[in-house]
């Protein structure tokens, strides 16, 4: 746990030095993962399936507000659509103009959650997102999540059905049926967007309680939660969900949730202090929570060369690298033998000082 | 010479300017009705596209039932549930608007106050040096 809390302390460190390159890179990679989720599911795109053309996009990601990540995302997917037909990119189109102007609108800061979902479903942990979404954001995360799910299953949906789609027999009007069937009649996409909307309010809702421990209670709950969601619309649904992977893959979603209560938390309720006290308006009940911080020990590995008349340096030229396998210098315990033993040092009554002043004063 | 308060002062301001005063700063130029009553305008088109838009695609899917059976249906009584529906969609978003511009107004006013708190004492600052510097050159005018 101390060096767990030590590293935590480094990274504090770490981004607190180099912010200003870390924050763009961390959107370099959040933009990466996101755009190859999206090509992952509908790269039907030669040009955006591209690598080169998405680092490029991914890169401009990184010097732009965060939040433009997921609209970049809406293009894509919509580009990907065009190449599919023009029937998939005019639902695209109007999927994602109604959930801006209907949801997204009100949880502007919150959106970039939705940028998480593909990675989150191609891994198979999709009730981190809710999770990390109620801790850290407020109750609003909730309407991206659901637009995210919305999403998601569009994108799988066009990639079961992309066969008929691109078929020049099938008429426009049955691909849009084709589409918006395989949207409204899908149970399983109905029943993940109730069970992520009900986890990201309930996890935030417990997060922001006055509890002891509300960030593990509301891992737990959010876990717990999605699984009987999901196991009730397996027994009341036409939905097929596996038991025994929804509950290991929520138990390691539950993982991260703690990993992440550990770096953007980290209370230590053990030391929690109550204090009430009045002025002249109010009664003050207040809760202390100190933070649990540690002082990162800083370790200098130095490089000590024993034979300082030796040009060459490194471990090449002979060289010796300090390092915890291979330190500089062994313990050893020395015992000289027939040596004398050193002098007693004289006791301080010893001295005679009038003598040592009249000698100082001659020379003067 | 370098005035080292004012420094301090200007760089607070600037780092608010460029944090949350972004977000901020904009609002609080506002009135609150003049900022609520436009967040509201705004909404009422969105709202209304976005209802059009989603009628369009009930129709659009439900088209072929619609073209069989239109003779059948009363449509006063359908043109009645839209414009009821409508109605409710608009009431229900416009409360929802209202909260959240109201919410973010007051947030925006409550953290402005810092920052117009440290431009008067910077602005007194600068009254202050054009006092001295009238005073400075009257003397030497007198001599």
């Amino acid at each position: 746990m101390t060096a767990l809390l030590e590293f935590k302390q480094r990274l504090k460190e770490l981004y607190g030095q180099y912010e200003l390159y870390i924050l763009p890179v961390l959107k370099f990679i959040l933009a990466i993962v996101y755009f190859f989720g999206i090509n992952q599911l509908i790269g039907f795109s030669d040009k955006l399936k591209s690598p080169f053309v998405l680092l490029v996009i991914a890169l401009v990601c990184a010097i732009l507000p965060a939040n433009i990540i997921v609209w970049v995302g809406f293009a894509l997917i919509i580009g990907n659509c065009y190449s599919l037909g023009m029937e998939a990119a005019g639902f695209a189109v109007l999927l994602i103009f109604l959930m801006a102007i209907l949801f997204l609108r009100f949880s502007s800061r919150s959106n970039l959650i939705m940028a998480f979902t593909p990675a989150a479903f191609l891994l198979k942990i999709p009730a981190a997102v809710p999770m990390g979404g109620g801790l850290v954001g407020s109750f609003l995360t909730s309407l991206p999540a659901g637009c995210s799910v919305i999403l998601y299953y569009f994108m799988r949906l066009l990639k079961e059905q992309a066969a008929m789609l691109q078929s020049a027999d099938t008429e426009m009007l049955q691909k849009v049926n084709l589409i918006a069937d395989g949207m409204i009649k899908n149970q399983e996409m109905w029943l993940t967007v109730l069970a992520f909307v009900v986890v990201a309010v309930l996890v935030n809702l417990i997060r922001t309680r006055d509890l002891d421990y509300a960030w593990r209670i509301g891992v737990v709950v959010g876990c717990v939660t999605y699984i009987l969601i999901m196991l009730a619309g397996g027994l009341f649904l036409n939905v097929d969900v596996h038991l025994v992977n929804t509950i290991i893959f929520t138990a390691v979603a539950a993982v991260l949730g703690l990993l992440l209560e550990f770096f953007a938390f980290g209370g230590d309720y053990t030391r929690t202090e109550h204090m009430e006290y009045e002025d002249d308006e109010y009664y003050y009940y207040v809760k202390a929570v100190p933070k649990v911080s540690i002082a990162a020990s800083k370790r200098k590995v130095k490089k000590i060369n024993g034979d300082s008349g030796n040009p060459a340096r490194g471990l090449e030229g002979g060289g010796t690298v300090v390092g915890f396998m291979n330190p500089a210098f062994e313990e050893k315990t020395v015992q000289v033998k027939n040596a004398e033993p050193p002098a007693p040092k004289k006791s301080i009554n010893d001295v005679d000082f009038e003598k040592k002043l009249e000698d100082s004063l001659k020379d003067l | 010479m370098l005035n080292l308060e004012k420094v301090k002062l200007m760089t607070k301001l600037s780092m608010y300017e460029n944090t949350e005063g972004k977000t901020h700063l904009p609002v609080s130029k506002y009135y609150r009705s003049d900022y609520i009553g436009l967040a509201l305008i705004k909404n009422f088109f969105l709202t209304t596209i976005g209802y059009v838009l989603l009628v369009a695609a009930g129709f659009a899917y439900y088209g072929e039932y619609l073209l069989d059976n239109i003779h059948k249906m009363n449509l006063v009584t359908l043109g009645g549930a839209l414009a009821v529906g409508y109605v409710v969609l608009l009431i229900v978003y416009s409360i929802l608007t209202y909260i959240q511009y109201t919410l973010r107004y007051l947030k925006a006013k409550k953290s402005v106050k810092g920052y117009y708190v440290i431009l008067s004492r910077l602005a007194q600052m600068y009254e202050r040096e054009e006092r001295r510097a009238e005073n400075r050159s009257g003397r030497r005018g007198q001599k």
